[in-house]
């Protein structure tokens, strides 16, 4: 290869002859160009440029550059040249008649690609050898004249497809025998037309070719007489930005599959989109492909290069010149050496190659530095951000606390997605129509890391492995999560189970109370209330595994004896304290309930002081059980149940009445068995209300509303089995007052409740109850009503039949059918009958 | 007046059920308790255990299942005479490998004794729940298992502590439960129907419905339904069940 043995002599050449200086002369001395000899003028080197029709891209583009070298030191001057376009000019470079041309880069990239195939020989010797297959119909004797060299990429065109409104295509087989214009013959437009409608299996001479120059098509498309026109040009074309907004013609999307195998076939072009706004009513992006105008030098013949390495250097500098300078911004010159396409076969310019490099470094450093400065920030601000305390020692927290907060698993995922994104789209974003922005990029991977890993989505391999290694990361990541979270919700709901707020504590367990727990966690109101209990060691282990299953169980294996022990169990807050009758421990001792029973109050005592023990004020030691705890804490005693036994007499828990009920247990048992023995329908009864097992068949005590406090009992009763909203709710009677005395079962009718009494009812469960008392205010009124009625009923029966004793000493009353303060007596309640109401 | 007499019999009986004796003397306060005792106790603690007690004329006989059910049947219908009985209460044998099952062979010495004559109530107290099922076809009236009366009875003393009391005087036998027949006409009505309209008994007190006695669909006796909701037809059931307070 020609350009590749001349490479390093040009290289050398171009260090030592002193760039600085930008004189071409020496090594156009060494290596002169007869072109660029025959057209020297004065000092000044003079370039062959081949640019395109006088009115076209190319052209205008090469009169810039021609000024922008003018503007930047006058070290070259173009010789501009007038062509076909692409076609031409690439054939020129390589017959030597131009020493630089702007060639679109697929041509050129196809006319390098055709220099490096096999040399074939004409067999028949006709000479038809000199057309190929190759874009512009190059042939591989033809490219192999000379070695092309690339000096940058300067503007980028995309492929719009505008299609006449309100025609959408989706499939070119829609095209059918319409008429289609690709481009001028001979432009790289066309070309790149012709390789599209390749891509997507039909060939040019089965279209309805519609010939011509731009100008024309354009016309035809506005008389409405064009259907489709590919045109390769930048985005926001003026032309087609008028056609657009007149609606004749929108741009339409090239099919996904188009663009893959485009790529597939062609790597010199790149997937872009032609953003929204970019023309007006273009609303969303349009995926298309895009193909940089690059300047070409080449190096026929000998090998020597058409332009010297000042020659290139000028040649860049205008190019960065009119880059920046704003009176060129409609040309969108943006020079670069790479990346501007899928593959960059054809090589780079050694100048334009040591410029790319320079460049590399001068990123390398100026990003390198500013993520230096960014970390050093970070790290100062880290410094000072736990110097102020607001930011916690790491290792304070532990590695199982990172590994249990599920923010770092989330962090790390979205640090997976977000890098996975990065270097995909890095790797694909020009060959991948799905992967066309970072947005794309981002949803795929999210994707992928959730799992969903598609070799459909990605289409290198690389970028296939790192989406394989996003999608294992990110499955671990949310598992990982997942896993946090959930160790966050079973902490929250041990939290819950061991709480200790209206708890129920179970002192000195032992086997047989299994029952209880079981009870106690059967529906009803208990069943969410959490259970400590406190077993002696000497509780077998099988008893222990059961406990363990109760759900919201926590199991303490403490001496109960001792306050201290019983401080953490928080028994002030307690809702219920069962304090057992002790079993022998493996060492014989028994705890006793009454010394349990002193362990709670004085446990009690010990939370409410904080630890120490409240002194009484007149002997200065703790006070003594029984006392009232008081203090600033006003923490009181728990509601205890003790299981005593018939040696414990009952006069044992005196000082602990108010908030200790002894239970002999024993004594009841029998008791049970005397009665079921005599009165086997109360064995039944009795069995069916305490085992909590029957339908509607459990006992409940509820206050009652405003609206039936103050009113009689009958009243009361009437309405809880009126209550048509709730089935199956029973009064019974009122509790009124402390412990069996105040129960009052079928009170008299008469009797008015009081503000204070509670209900006793059976039904389903305490919410039913409840849900009665809360919805009998309509019903309560209309039994209030009914029993006045009733009543004076009953007292027109007794005046009449009492009609010669005297009105005024009559017994009757009335119930006055009037609401009533609850605070009132029952006898302000009611007022006599006036026997001159009209009743009597 | 002539002084109520109530034969029980009490088996297994050791001198720790002592309590048994004087629950009897509180349950029938006023009456001459006829209790017979039978047990594999010392006879003289035994004994010691059921003398001294007001109203209650004690005797213990010396004997269980333990040795032999035939054996045991024999010291029954020789000394014991259960078909006499007005109740036998069947104690679990705490000393026993399996206890519920020493019981469950009482039962059939018990009813092997008793031969065609009815019944008494049989109540037994057994060690195990699960094995209540065992006593199916004994005769038994009622299984009773004390750990579960000490259960609930603490249960319901964590639910509300007035319940509790009301279950304490239910046990304590404060409350008297009596059935009332249904009558044609409330026939077609609701249980709903009968609670608003039987509010008092025939001495005019007041007394609650808690239940009913319905028909054993497959024959055997009416079956309890407590508190069977206000919807309930009462064209099957037998009787109403009441609860009102014991009065003197």
């Amino acid at each position: 290869m020609r350009w590749r043995r001349a490479r390093p002599r040009v290289a050398a050449l171009g260090v030592g002859l002193g760039v600085g200086l930008g004189l071409a002369a020496p090594v156009r001395a060494e290596a002169p160009s007869p072109a660029v000899a025959a057209k020297d003028t004065g000092d000044v080197p003079v370039l062959r440029f081949g640019a395109g029709s006088a009115k076209g891209g190319f052209t205008r583009l090469a009169g810039v550059l021609a000024q922008g070298l003018e503007e930047t030191g006058d070290r070259v001057r173009l010789d501009v040249q007038h062509t076909k376009g692409s076609c031409e000019n690439i054939k020129l470079l390589l017959t030597g008649e131009l020493d630089v041309a702007l060639v679109q880069y697929d041509v050129a990239a196809e006319a390098w690609k055709a220099s490096q195939s096999p040399p074939e020989e004409d067999d028949d010797g006709d000479g038809d050898d000199a057309f190929g297959g190759w874009m512009c119909r190059i042939s591989a004797d033809m490219a192999r004249g000379a070695d092309l060299t690339l000096i940058a990429a300067l503007t980028e065109g995309a492929v719009q497809m505008l299609v006449r409104r309100p025609v959408r295509i989706d499939d070119f087989e829609q095209i059918g025998a319409a008429p289609v214009y690709l481009g001028k013959d001979g432009s790289g437009s066309f070309e790149t037309a012709k390789v599209i409608v390749g891509a997507a299996g039909k060939t040019v001479e089965g279209l309805n070719l519609v010939q011509g120059g731009s100008g024309d098509a354009f016309d035809a498309l506005r008389r409405q007489e064009l259907l489709v026109m590919l045109r390769t040009t930048e985005r926001g074309d003026d032309e087609i930005a008028d056609i657009v907004s007149s609606g004749l013609a929108s741009i339409n999307p090239l099919p996904e599959d188009v663009l893959n195998r485009l790529i597939d076939g062609y790597p010199y072009y790149r997937i872009c989109q032609v953003e929204p706004e970019t023309y007006p009513g273009l609303e969303y992006a349009v995926p298309t492909v895009c193909v940089s105008t690059v300047l070409l030098a080449s190096a026929p013949g000998d090998g020597a290069l058409s332009v010297s390495d000042a020659g290139v250097e000028a040649l860049l500098d205008a190019a960065a010149y009119v880059a920046k300078d704003r009176r060129f911004r409609d040309l969108q010159v943006k020079p670069r050496a790479r990346r501007f396409a899928e593959k960059e076969p054809i090589p780079l310019h050694p100048v334009a190659d040591a410029r790319e490099s320079a460049k590399l470094w001068r990123d390398v450093g100026t990003y390198g530095g500013i993520g230096l400065l960014a970390l050093a920030a970070l790290l100062l601000a880290r410094r000072f951000l736990r110097r102020r305390g607001y930011l916690r020692d790491p290792l304070s927290a532990g590695l199982e606390g990172h590994l249990s907060n599920p923010l770092v698993p989330f962090a790390g995922f979205a640090v997976i997605v977000m890098a996975a994104t990065l270097v995909v789209w890095l790797i694909e974003h020009d060959s991948n129509a799905r992967l066309r922005t970072l947005d794309d990029s981002f949803w795929e991977m999210n994707t992928l890391a959730t799992g969903n890993f598609s070799t459909e989505t990605l289409k290198t391999p690389s970028a296939r492995f790192v989406g394989a290694v996003a999608t294992i990361m990110g499955l671990g990541a949310l598992a990982w999560f997942t896993a946090a979270l959930t160790n966050i919700f079973a902490r929250d709901q041990t939290r819950l189970f061991q709480r200790r707020r209206d708890h129920l504590v179970i002192l000195n367990f032992r086997e047989d109370m299994l029952q209880l727990v079981r009870l106690l966690r059967s529906p009803g109101p208990s069943r969410h209330k959490s259970i400590h209990v406190m077993v002696p060691e000497a509780l077998p282990k099988r008893v222990r595994l059961q406990l363990a299953k109760v759900k919201a169980l926590t199991i303490h294996q403490e001496n109960p004896e001792i306050p201290e022990n019983l401080v953490g169990l928080r028994l002030h807050r307690a809702a219920r304290v069962i304090v057992l009758e002790g079993e022998a421990t493996a060492e014989g001792e028994v705890f006793h309930p009454l010394r349990i029973a002193r362990a709670v109050h004085q446990a009690v005592e010990l939370a409410a002081h904080g630890g120490d023990p409240q002194l009484s004020p007149a002997t200065g030691r703790p006070a003594l059980a029984g006392d009232k705890v008081s203090g600033p804490s006003k923490l009181g005693l728990p509601q205890t149940l003790v299981e005593t036994t018939e040696d414990d007499p009952e006069a044992l828990f005196a000082p602990f009445r108010g908030w200790l009920h002894a239970i002999n247990a024993r004594e009841l048992t029998y008791t049970w068995l005397v009665r079921a023995a005599s009165d086997p329908l109360f064995a039944d009864f009795f069995t069916g209300v305490v085992s909590f097992r029957d339908d509607n068949a459990e006992v409940y005590a509820a206050k009652l509303p405003p609206w039936l406090v103050g009113r009689p009992w009958i009243v009361v009763r009437r309405t809880l089995y009126a209550v048509e909203e709730v089935d199956g709710v029973l009064p019974l009677g009122l509790h009124r007052g402390d412990g069996e005395e105040g129960l009052a079962i079928n009170p008299d009718f008469e009797t008015v409740v009081q503000a204070s009494d509670r209900v006793i009812a059976l039904a389903e469960d305490e919410a039913d109850l409840v849900r009665a008392l809360r919805r009998s205010r309509r019903v309560a009124a209309e039994q209030e009503q009914r029993y006045a009625e009733e009543q004076i009923a009953a007292s027109a029966s007794a005046s009449m039949r009492r009609s010669k004793i005297d009105a005024g000493a009559s017994a009757s009353m009335r119930w006055s059918g009037r609401r009533v303060d609850p605070g009132a007596s029952a006898s302000t309640r009611r007022r006599p009958v006036d026997r001159d109401d009209g009743r009597g | 007046m002539e002084e109520q007499r109530t034969r029980i019999i009490v088996i297994n009986f050791a001198p720790r059920a002592r309590g048994l004796v004087r629950a009897l003397v509180d349950f029938f306060p006023g009456d001459v308790i006829d209790l017979v005792c039978t047990g594999d106790a010392p006879v003289a603690a035994a004994e010691a255990a059921l003398v001294g007690i007001d109203g209650v004329e004690g005797r213990y006989f010396a004997g269980s299942v333990s040795q032999g059910v035939d054996n045991y049947t024999a010291l029954l219908e020789a000394r014991v005479d259960p078909a006499d009985a007005a109740a036998i209460i069947v104690l679990p044998k705490l000393e026993s490998v399996e206890v519920d099952a020493h019981s469950r062979l009482t039962c059939v010495a018990l009813q092997r004794a008793i031969g065609g004559a009815p019944m008494p109530t049989v109540v037994v107290a057994i060690e195990d729940p699960e094995a209540s099922f065992e006593f199916s076809g004994l005769g038994v009236t009622t299984i009773f298992y004390p750990g579960f009366l000490r259960a609930a009875l603490f249960a319901h003393a964590c639910v509300e502590l007035p319940v509790f009391h009301f279950i304490l005087a239910l046990l304590r036998g404060r409350f008297r439960l009596q059935t009332i027949p249904v009558s044609e006409d409330m026939r077609a009505r609701t249980f709903g129907d009968a609670c608003m309209t039987l509010e008092r008994d025939p001495e005019g007190r007041p007394l609650a419905l808690v239940g009913l006695f319905a028909a054993d669909p497959e024959g055997g006796a009416p079956v309890m339904a407590i508190n069977p909701g206000r919807r309930y037809a009462l064209r099957d059931a037998q009787s109403l069940l009441a609860i009102a307070e014991r009065r003197p």
